[in-house]
């Protein structure tokens, strides 16, 4: 139970951050966000490497909550589209705001924890257990 | 000033700064292709391109 609530707060964090990163505000009258990446981003290299820092902070606190290799390899090629393509000048910076890869990466850590607890649940029913064992 | 105009245009969008030295010439679209290339090789073109524009000290 407690690990269940450890890894609740975790999500709630990486969530928060990935918010801040790709959704901090919308523009008005569209469903386009933008966020800090966004605007650090719009400095060429040096503003999209500092941006990577908040993304390989989510990857590691996944892979310590325990998100499959699978998720945690999506997680890094989709930071490292994120660095590469957003570094171009304009059209990267044009991408960013479109791509939001700390969000898609918040999702697909969401997908494959349910994933795994649903599976879990599965193998370790207690009350199928107890049916067996009567 | 106009050398720190043109640097600031190199480190931000490097096709504007080669624009701002050479005007319309193949170097400006050498650069657009360089520069999409994840802007570093764009950069170091730009950056080539301004110091090769500077008067020469003795």
């Amino acid at each position: 139970m407690h690990i269940q609530q450890d890894i609740d707060q975790d999500l709630a964090l990486l969530r928060k951050v990935a918010m801040r990163m790709d959704a901090l505000f919308t523009i008005p009258g569209t469903r386009v966000t933008v966020g800090l990446d966004n605007i650090i981003g719009l400095l060429p290299v040096v503003g999209d490497l500092l941006s990577v820092v908040p993304s390989v902070w989510m990857i590691h606190r996944a892979h310590k909550i325990g998100a499959s290799p699978g998720t945690l390899a999506y997680m890094s090629f989709n930071t490292a589209l994120d660095l590469l393509i957003g570094s171009i000048p304009i059209i990267g910076d044009i991408f960013d705001v479109l791509y939001n890869a700390n969000l898609r990466n918040y999702a697909a850590l969401e997908t494959n924890l349910n994933r795994r607890a649903a599976r879990a649940k599965q193998v370790f029913n207690p009350q199928l257990d107890a049916e067996a064992w009567i | 000033m106009t050398y720190w105009l043109k640097l600031l245009a190199v480190i931000i969008i490097p096709p504007l700064g080669v624009f701002l030295t050479v005007g319309l010439r193949g170097a400006f679209w050498l650069n657009i292709l360089l520069t999409l290339c994840f802007y570093i090789p764009g950069f170091i073109h730009a950056a080539y391109i301004l110091a090769r524009s500077l008067p020469r000290h003795a």
